[in-house]
């Protein structure tokens, strides 16, 4: 036996398959796309077995080392967007990030001497540098007098919030690296409240008349007033909670909607999942329990319950056309009370036996052309088999065997 | 097996390429890329053709020896149970198994000489 030959064999017989079933596809109407997927998983599950080197596998690549995380690699260049605040170094100016990053770390340049001077102060990351003083110069931008209101409200706010942070943070002292980290963190959010005023404004300018967009954006701004701001006069910071995560274009409960649908969805398709999947490979292990007399070889105790879901099985076999092996038909499908159980079988023995085949993953599936006995010796002549054993696949064409029992 | 059409055992759909078959042709089917009358007869097919592929192709040859543990002959169809085998081939090694499973069906098919 070699098994070197066992590839060759497995892709002869996907090959010849796929080939025969093509006018089956052809006939129900399949797209051939089907097929070439039948073909495709079919190559890539016995590839995940292991079991040889099919023709279909890629050639083994060089090993070649995973590239290293930018975290972990201090000599790479940090070519980390900002939205990765967290792992770009402190020392920006030995990196050679993008011209944009750049920008903005020689624009906050200003900002540790700043920072320095409220030392005293609370901060926090996720709260505003300036943030409600840029609000408030949008609104003014955007709505003019209308926001004016607001912007007099934004202002007080500040003011009265300054006051608690004051006591509050005095005990806080930062970093330079620290800072540095929330000023990236600042940038995004800086970035993101840009992006989304700018869609906000073209929507604006499309639709005029949708009140529900303006009156969520003053929501939005109000809320911006609400939290503590600082009053470091950094103008383009802006804290991230404030911002709602839904769309500001449409609704918010459309999103709602489609989420809850889609959750549903989800959960149907789990609860189901798990009935239609293996369908086919239930009724071939039904045949397979008819095929080998089933439920003999199972303890005494198990034996009626796990005939009943066989005979369920096998019901479902017949009735999807499954052919069955070896005219076992007639009696499967009878009373328990009908079934051939030795009493003199020993249920300790059945059990080791069968505990162990629920482990056992040798296995060889082959025909026999004769089987002798002499007292306890036996001897078997086996044609066109294939055998597993540990992992390992092998094909025969004759095998002999000699056991003792 | 009937005597309309001449059929093949459904045996080796519990090898490795069988399975392999199986879970694709279900993942197919829940994707409801194909309908279970086709896959029963993209089995059938599977049967012929690893039938006439280990009857013509393979030419190997297996000896095996070991202790039995248990037999059965049902419905014209051979279990055996042997522990502690010695696989012997033409070309490789010796290999060894600790349990082995046989399942083996009559090479001759009822109605065939």
């Amino acid at each position: 036996m070699s098994k070197s030959s066992v590839p060759d064999v497995y892709a002869k017989v996907i090959k010849d398959v796929c080939e025969a079933s093509r006018v089956d596809f052809e006939e129900g109407g399949v797209d051939l796309n089907a097929l070439e997927m039948l073909k495709q998983g079919w190559q890539k599950r016995l590839s995940a077995e292991h079991i040889a080197t099919f023709p279909w596998d890629p050639k083994p690549e060089p090993a070649s080392k995973p590239e290293p995380t930018p975290v972990s690699s201090s000599a790479k260049p940090v070519h980390t967007l900002p939205s990765n605040g967290a792992t770009n170094t402190p020392p920006s100016s030995t990196s050679t990030p993008g011209p944009h990053v750049k920008q903005e770390t020689q624009q906050y340049a200003t900002q540790p001497p700043l920072q320095a001077n409220h030392a005293g102060k609370r901060y926090s990351p996720t709260q505003p540098v300036g943030g409600a003083e840029r609000a408030a110069s949008l609104l003014q931008q955007q709505y003019g007098e209308q926001a004016a209101a607001q912007v007099a409200q934004l202002q007080q706010q500040n003011q009265s919030v300054v006051a608690p942070a004051a006591f509050a943070g005095s005990q806080r002292q930062q970093t330079p690296y620290e800072l540095q980290l929330q000023q990236q963190q600042q940038r995004q959010q800086q970035l993101e409240y840009q992006r989304r005023i700018q869609q906000e404004y073209q929507q604006r300018q499309q639709q005029p008349h949708q009140p529900h967009i303006k009156q969520e954006f003053k929501e939005e701004a109000k809320e911006e007033f609400k939290h503590e701001d600082s009053t470091y006069g950094y103008p383009q910071s802006y804290n991230v909670n404030t911002i709602k995560n839904s769309q500001v274009d449409g609704p918010a409960d459309a999103r709602e909607e489609y989420e809850a649908e889609i959750a549903h969805r989800r959960t149907l398709v789990a609860q189901h999942r798990p009935a239609s999947d293996r369908l086919i490979r239930d009724q071939v292990l039904a045949s397979q329990q008819t095929l080998e007399a089933g439920g003999l070889m199972m303890p005494l105790g198990s034996h009626r319950s796990s005939r009943s879901k066989r005979t369920v099985a096998q019901r479902q076999a017949a009735s999807s056309s499954l052919s069955r092996a070896q005219g076992d038909a007639p009696g499967d499908e009878e009373e328990d009370e009908d079934a051939i159980n030795s009493d003199l079988d020993d249920p300790d023995e059945l059990d080791g036996a069968n505990e162990g085949d629920d482990d056992v993953t040798n296995v060889m599936l082959c025909t026999y052309d004769k089987v002798q006995r002499v007292k306890n010796k036996w001897k078997c002549t086996l044609k066109d088999g294939v055998l597993k054993v540990d992992g390992a696949e092998f094909v025969f064409h004759k095998g002999q065997g000699e056991f003792e029992w | 097996m009937t005597a309309q059409t001449t059929q093949y055992y459904e045996l080796y759909r519990g090898s490795t390429i069988g399975d392999s078959l199986i879970d694709t042709i279900d993942e197919l089917i829940n994707e409801e890329r194909i309908e279970p009358q086709l896959a029963m007869k993209i089995l059938a097919h599977f049967d012929k053709t690893i039938s006439e592929v280990l009857a013509e192709k393979v030419k190997a040859r297996l000896t095996f020896k070991g202790h039995l543990e248990t037999y059965r002959f049902c419905d014209d169809v051979w279990t055996f149970l042997v522990k502690d085998v010695k696989f012997k081939t033409e070309n490789t090694s010796e290999f060894h198994a600790e349990k082995v499973k046989i399942v083996s069906c009559n090479s001759k098919r009822p109605g065939e000489l």
